[in-house]
């Protein structure tokens, strides 16, 4: 491999939310990226290699995207600390790129004021420029580039433009720091300062360490000191002085900035006609989307629709794959001779693999539809409609947005919860996210609602899905709330959420990840699922009984997983479950999906017949020593709500591990959640038969 | 294909599956979860 | 006696109303970051829908705020 080369420049990208800060960062690194973790902390690490426009070596960081430096998130503390110089392995950045959306400078050059108090070279790309020209602005390049003493690169980065001349403003020899800065009142100033003289580091960096320390909150501000008394002591008595003189230290350089900012955009922006308060498309969609029981009742129809789709749509494919699969296994079962060998191939590999790679189309509609609501701009509207639901149980609107990102997989979901800013509401919504039913549980539901109600027509077993869905929705709201009155309280945050304007989504980025998240699956499958299944197989049939004419069901009922599930049968008899099923539990607490692998290659062992049955018909004549069905209805509603409800995720207590810094918090959700889903299915099933239900 | 042949090659697939798996979760991996979750492992 | 006038608030106001932030507290912990969003006094915001939550226009950005929180900021009528 080549040596790589030297790095000439590393810069820092920064800016507000859906600023297009990723497609500028995307579009200069390419394909050259690398994600890791700042350490110690959980956020993620973006960084890529670009070549400036004379085959110079650069590196770029992506910073988070944040509205100001000001910290409340452990997003923004990773920005702050990077941009300071503070994060051990990331050296302090030699330029940034403060991305802006040029429809929106009074706003976004709020940022753009406090990265030139950091003394490092910044340079502005004003990205959207087009949209700010229809909008009827007319931005006085030169005059901005004087105004703030930066070069200011026009952009439109989803078309590409201005890539060019943004490489060749990073390349330039020399970078300046701008002299142009808010001028902060001259009491703020002096104190700001006194205080700098009396910390330790990089000389640009401690002015602004100073000014952060000033207008820090007292809690935060304890933390940061690191217990430094005298450091506190001054700080302390610096805001006295401040407010003796009438000036409060939080507001003041806050104040101090915009006005520079408004003096910025008066004599370099220009309007024409209508100014930007009248209403725009996405308000009108708004009005609907947002509205008190419209919004619902859009939220309610999508969700619907996508569960409809999930069936309907599916079905053939699903069909294609699994008659693929039953060819498969019927020419390797008569190409091979009887014995272990054609047991395991058949038994084990294809029918272990094959059972869980048949829902591969329905696991790729769910994303499809995660992506368009997400691109869309949707995401942020179903957080506003779901935040007086959230602060009914103490939390923020914005943890919805986790949580609905745990239909697709707890874990993007968990690490979605970095956005939220108070520590004990973070960890009330890691704990309840893998209660959201993830992708993995579709194989399972779809294969206990085709045995439960198999002449059905999609929309009543659309509606039996949903309800599962919202019976996961309902206990993590219940939970929810019972954690923020005991083990983690706190106050119920105020809303305060930005609805970006909606965009017609990318097609083709969609699909893209579509394909991403199919090449992840099959892989999955042909790796673990394989080896897992391997394994299972393994255990279903060894050890073999010594009588030579033991029948399938002995064979079954003397391996190590029969005994096994014959072990915990005691304890899942009252949930209606037999031992067979007892393995299928036992065997998805590696992974939920193993469960129709597993059921799968039970009856395939047992069955042995040559031909290869559908799994559903196998297990809809499964019978009970007296004769009746082991998967009576109830059953099927009991084992749904079993797996609605349980921790049986080896990656998701590993993330939450790494999330709370602890193997305290994923101990306990896995304890809570067993036992809720136990409750659960006891409550379904010994309810049911009291009712009357078989 | 002889039954020792069989027996040594179903073998051979447990403790290769089982191999597999140990070596798979000592490795550290950024996202190993397979879920499709996006979050991509280091590139070398 | 002086006729006691309620405060207008950013959640008492109607809705659709062009509005100018009158005030807004400055030693509080959530003001704080409505200030960093563009929450100043004299700014401009226009209040687009009501319920739960208030949507405000507020410099071309449109931002979802708490009833509780709205209650922080103080805003007079503004005839443009």
């Amino acid at each position: 491999m080549a040596e790589a080369p030297q790095i000439f420049r590393r810069i820092a990208i920064a800016g507000n939310p859906n600023t297009g800060k990723s497609t500028i960062f995307n579009a200069l690194t390419g394909l050259r990226q690398k994600v890791g973790n700042y350490p110690g902390v959980t956020v993620e690490k973006k960084t890529g290699r670009f070549f400036g426009s004379h085959g110079e070596a650069m590196e770029l960081l992506d910073l988070p995207g944040s509205y100001s430096l000001q910290v409340r998130s452990p997003d923004e503390a990773v920005s702050r600390d990077v941009l300071l110089g503070r994060v051990p392995g990331t050296p302090r950045p030699d330029a940034i790129i403060a991305v802006l959306d040029a429809s929106n400078l009074d706003r976004h050059l709020y940022l753009v004021a406090q990265f030139l108090e950091l003394d490092i070279p910044v340079i502005v790309a004003l990205n959207m420029v087009d949209v700010a020209e229809k909008r009827g602005l007319t931005i006085d390049l030169l005059g901005l580039k004087n105004s703030l003493g930066v070069p200011v690169i026009p952009m439109v980065a989803s078309r590409g433009q201005g890539l060019i001349e943004l490489k060749q403003a990073l390349s330039r020899a020399t970078l300046q720091v701008s002299d142009q800065r808010a001028q902060l009142p001259i009491v703020l100033e002096r104190e700001v300062a006194a205080l700098s003289r009396m910390l330790k580091g990089h000389a640009g960096s401690v002015r602004s360490e100073a000014m952060l320390l000033l207008s820090l909150e007292d809690d935060r501000l304890a933390a940061e000191a690191k217990g430094d008394s005298t450091l506190l002591t001054e700080i302390h008595a610096a805001r006295e002085r401040l407010k003796l003189s009438g000036l409060d230290p939080i507001a003041a350089p806050v104040d101090a900035r915009y006005a520079w900012v408004s003096e910025v955009c008066a004599s370099t922006v220009h309007r024409q006609g209508e100014d930007s308060h009248g209403l725009t498309f996405s308000d009108h969609i708004d009005q609907i989307l947002t509205h008190k029981l419209w919004g619902w009742l859009a939220f309610v129809g999508m969700m619907a629709l996508m569960f409809v789709c999930i069936f309907v749509v599916a079905q053939a494919p699903m069909d294609w794959i699994r008659a693929a699969m039953q060819a498969v296994a019927k020419w390797t079962g008569a190409h091979l001779p009887p014995g272990d060998l054609r047991s395991l191939v058949v038994d084990g590999v294809i029918v272990g693999v094959g059972n869980v790679v048949v829902f591969l189309p329905q696991i790729l509609i769910l994303f499809f539809f995660l992506g368009l609501l997400e691109d869309s701009g949707y995401m942020a509207r179903a957080a506003f409609i779901m935040d007086r639901l959230m602060s009914r149980v103490g939390l923020h609107g914005k943890s919805f947005v986790p949580l609905l990102s745990s239909f697709a997989c707890a874990i993007p979901g968990i690490m979605a919860t970095r956005t939220i800013e108070n520590r004990n509401d973070r960890f009330v919504t890691i704990l309840v996210a893998p209660l959201m039913s993830c992708s993995a549980r579709l194989p399972v539901y779809a294969i206990m609602i085709a045995l439960l109600m198999p002449a059905s027509n999609v929309w009543s077993k659309a509606g039996v899905m949903l309800c599962m869905y919202l019976i996961g929705v309902i206990a993590a709201f219940v939970m929810a709330g019972l954690f923020k009155k005991t083990i983690l309280r706190s106050e119920t945050p105020m809303l305060l959420l930005e609805l970006p304007p909606y965009r017609a989504p990318v097609f083709r980025g969609i699909v893209q990840r579509m394909w991403e998240r199919a090449v992840v699956f099959i892989r999955r499958a042909g790796t673990v699922i394989l080896a897992l299944s391997v394994l299972l197989w393994a255990l279903l049939s060894f050890p073999k009984p010594t009588e030579p004419d033991a029948t399938q069901s002995e064979i079954l009922s003397h391996s190590i997983g029969g005994r096994m599930g014959h072990a915990i049968e005691p304890v899942i008899a009252p949930l209606g479950y037999d031992w067979k099923i007892g393995i299928g539990l036992v065997a998805s607490f590696a992974a939920r999906e193993v469960f129709v692998s597993t059921m799968g290659q039970i009856y395939n062992i047992e069955d042995a017949k040559e031909d290869n049955e559908d799994l559903r018909t196998q297990m809809r004549d499964e019978r009970r020593a007296d004769g009746t069905p082991v998967f009576t209805p109830l059953t099927c509603l009991s084992i749904m709500v079993f797996y609605v409800l349980a921790m049986q995720c080896l990656s998701t207590v590993a993330i939450v591990r790494r999330e709370t810094n602890s193997w305290r918090w994923p101990l306990f959700q896995i304890a809570y959640m067993t036992a809720l889903a136990w409750i659960g299915a006891f409550v379904v099933y010994q309810g049911g038969h009291l009712l009357g239900f078989r | 294909m002889s039954a020792t042949v069989q027996q040594i090659l179903v073998g051979m697939a447990v403790i290769g599956a089982l191999l597999y798996l140990v070596l798979r979760a000592r490795k550290k991996k950024n996202c190993d979860s397979g879920c499709g979750c996006g979050t991509k492992k280091p590139l070398k | 006696m002086l006729p006691v006038v309620p405060k207008l608030t950013l959640s008492t106001a109607k809705c659709g109303e062009k509005l100018r932030v009158r005030h807004i507290c400055p030693n509080c912990p959530h003001c704080a970051r409505l200030r960093e969003l563009g929450f100043r006094d004299h700014v401009v915001v226009k209040k687009i829908a009501d319920g739960a939550a208030v949507i405000c226009l507020l410099m071309g950005t449109r931002l979802a705020l708490g009833r509780e929180l709205c209650d922080h900021v103080e805003v007079e009528r503004f005839a443009a």
